[in-house]
């Protein structure tokens, strides 16, 4: 199967400090991959080192085939990459209509700008479309939530990261983005990498996923798999 | 003269300077947005404009020139010092400006500063006698022969005063446009929000910049030749001032608000013009008034008139 993405023995360091070690994955065309890990576990900065925000000292990283390891940001994002990041990571004195916009910054078209909102943010954040004016910088939290996803589906990728997309919404609206990101993955066949807490979400719409802890890979697998793993019941279930 | 007519005259005068100082200030709450930098040398950069369009007037024969060919060679000298002024601005950035601005503000205040110092020194040192006072020469009085200026309700315009406000009004309007309006005015806001978001959705941070730099300079070039045309003098040193002052309002309006820089370069000049006036012996001590003014709102209010906490900014 094609592969899109491949860490080899990624190594990072903050300062002196590393923080991933050996650091191996790969997501193969299509699929949806979790990435699991509890506080502090590095998962984020694996995202970073995708994105070439974090030194990395060891280790190859593709995308495509292609090694993308000096990239910068821009760069490895225009290869085809979107991304909602961790935190509030919003622009928060643009309006929600601006940040969306943001979000397609290298979709050319208007009309495909028009086409993702209609298709792909209004229908699954009707809320979003209520407040298309209002500064984005004075929704609630949940609404900015929303707005981090939305902005990274109106990029035209042919991978989206989530990083802790389900962090906090509601219960009902955590369901309500797992549902998103497997149709994004499913009807869209867009390849998913899917950072979570949440390992019940991540474990219900995902083909594979890996188990961060303290910087290292200690468990991946399918699904199935994973729930079996000692180590994760004790984590999670 | 009437009160009035007093009146007019001041608020004239003071939008006259006051378009001036808007225009260096944009430059000082661009660049903030965007590096998060004072760039000291911005004053410079201002008066590089007044010296290369005074050049360009004298390159082009713009003065043996009349009619529609006048106005096109004039038109032209403008566009091409902004051009001109707005690369040399993106070239100091590069070198200098954008390398120091990742270190400790110290660093780029030292730096910004010696950059403007070295420039100063170029002109003087380089520019054909370029200790000496410069002759800036009246432009649009070549385009109504017999008339110096026209009179309304009182109070004496000069034509060329005139085209600094037409000119002003204008830009000032395309740039809160192109901020407000464009795809690029759009990226560059959010490039001052936050930079590394901006980078995660595609945007190349360091051509932001560049454009910044470019807009910045090419605007204080702008307000550089008003000022030659306004006094009908420049001098290498005329940027010291005009930075401090530029920078002044960019505080006022809120470092890093772009409307707050072009409502604090109005409010400095306002206050000058109202002293100069009112004062006895006003026109003395107007920039210590004015600068009086800049430090009451630094206790006062200190993320300015239109900031609203210090951390935001654009
Ligand atoms: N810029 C930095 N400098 C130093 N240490 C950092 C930096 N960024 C992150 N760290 C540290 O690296 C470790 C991993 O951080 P990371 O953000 O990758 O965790 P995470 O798995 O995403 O956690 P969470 O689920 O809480 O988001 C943490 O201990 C964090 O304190
Ligand atoms: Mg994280």
């Amino acid at each position: 199967m094609a592969e899109m993405l491949r860490m080899e023995h990624v190594t990072t360091v903050y300062g002196i400090n590393k923080m991933l070690i050996d650091v191996s994955i790969k997501v193969d065309k299509g699929k949806c991959v979790s990435l699991l890990g509890s506080n502090g576990a590095g998962k984020s900065t694996l995202i970073k080192a995708i994105l070439g925000l974090v030194k990395v000292v060891e280790g190859k990283i593709y995308f495509e085939g292609k090694d993308i390891i000096h990239y910068s940001t821009h760069r490895v994002i225009s290869l085809g990459i979107s991304i909602a990041p961790e935190g509030k990571r919003i622009f928060p004195k643009l309006t929600v209509l601006e940040n969306l916009r943001m979000g397609a910054y290298l979709v050319k078209e208007k009309k495909e700008i028009e086409r993702r909102l209609e298709e792909l943010v209004f229908p699954y954040f009707p809320r979003l479309k209520e407040r298309l004016n209002q500064i984005a910088g004075t929704l609630s939290g949940g609404e900015q939530s929303m707005l981090n996803i939305g902005r990274a589906l109106m990029g035209n990728p042919k991978l989206m990261i989530f990083d802790e997309p389900s962090f906090g919404l509601a219960p009902i609206l955590i369901q309500e983005t797992a549902e998103i990101i497997k149709k994004i993955n499913r009807e869209k066949g867009i390849t998913v990498l899917l950072v979570e807490q949440n390992a019940n979400m991540a474990l219900e719409i995902t083909h594979y996923g890996y188990f961060l802890q303290k910087g290292q890979i200690i468990a991946e697998g399918t699904p199935e798999e994973l729930k079996k793993e000692e180590i994760i019941r004790k984590a999670y279930f | 003269m009437s009160s009035t007519s007093i009146f007019l005259q001041i608020i004239f005068n003071g939008a006259m300077l006051g378009i001036q100082y808007s225009l260096i200030a944009v430059g000082f709450s661009l660049f903030f947005g965007v590096l998060d930098v004072i760039n000291f040398a911005h004053g410079d950069i201002f008066m590089l404009g007044a010296f290369v369009s005074l050049t360009l007037i004298n390159v082009t024969g713009l003065l043996n020139t009349s009619g529609a060919t006048y106005v096109f060679l004039l038109i032209l000298v403008i566009i091409l010092s902004m051009i001109i002024v707005g690369g040399l601005g993106v070239f100091f950035e590069r070198i200098v400006v954008k390398p120091v601005s990742k270190g400790p503000t110290l660093m780029s205040l030292v730096a910004t500063l010696g950059l403007g110092i070295a420039i100063r020194e170029a002109v003087r040192l380089f520019y054909p006698r370029g200790s000496e006072t410069k002759r800036f020469p009246e432009l649009l009085v070549k385009l109504f022969p017999g008339k110096e200026a026209i009179e309304f309700k009182g109070i004496i315009l000069r034509y060329d005063n005139l085209l600094i406000l037409a000119v002003g009004i204008i830009v000032v309007i395309l740039l809160a446009l192109y901020i407000n309006k464009t795809k690029m005015g759009l990226t560059i806001r959010a490039v001052a929000q936050d930079a590394e978001a901006a980078s995660m959705m595609g945007v190349n941070k360091n051509l932001i910049i560049d454009v910044t730099f470019f807009i910045g300079s090419a605007l204080a070039a702008l307000a550089g030749f008003m000022n030659g045309l306004y006094y009908n003098s420049i001098i290498f040193d005329m940027g010291a001032m005009a930075g401090i002052v530029g920078f002044s309002a960019a505080v006022i309006g809120g470092l890093g608000n772009i409307y707050g820089a072009i409502v604090g370069g109005f409010l400095f000049a306002m206050v000058e013009s109202l002293s100069a006036a009112l004062i006895p012996r006003g026109s003395e001590f107007m920039t210590v008034i004015a600068f009086a003014v800049v430090i009451l709102f630094l206790v006062f209010r200190p993320s300015g008139i239109l900031g609203e906490r210090a951390y935001e900014r654009v």
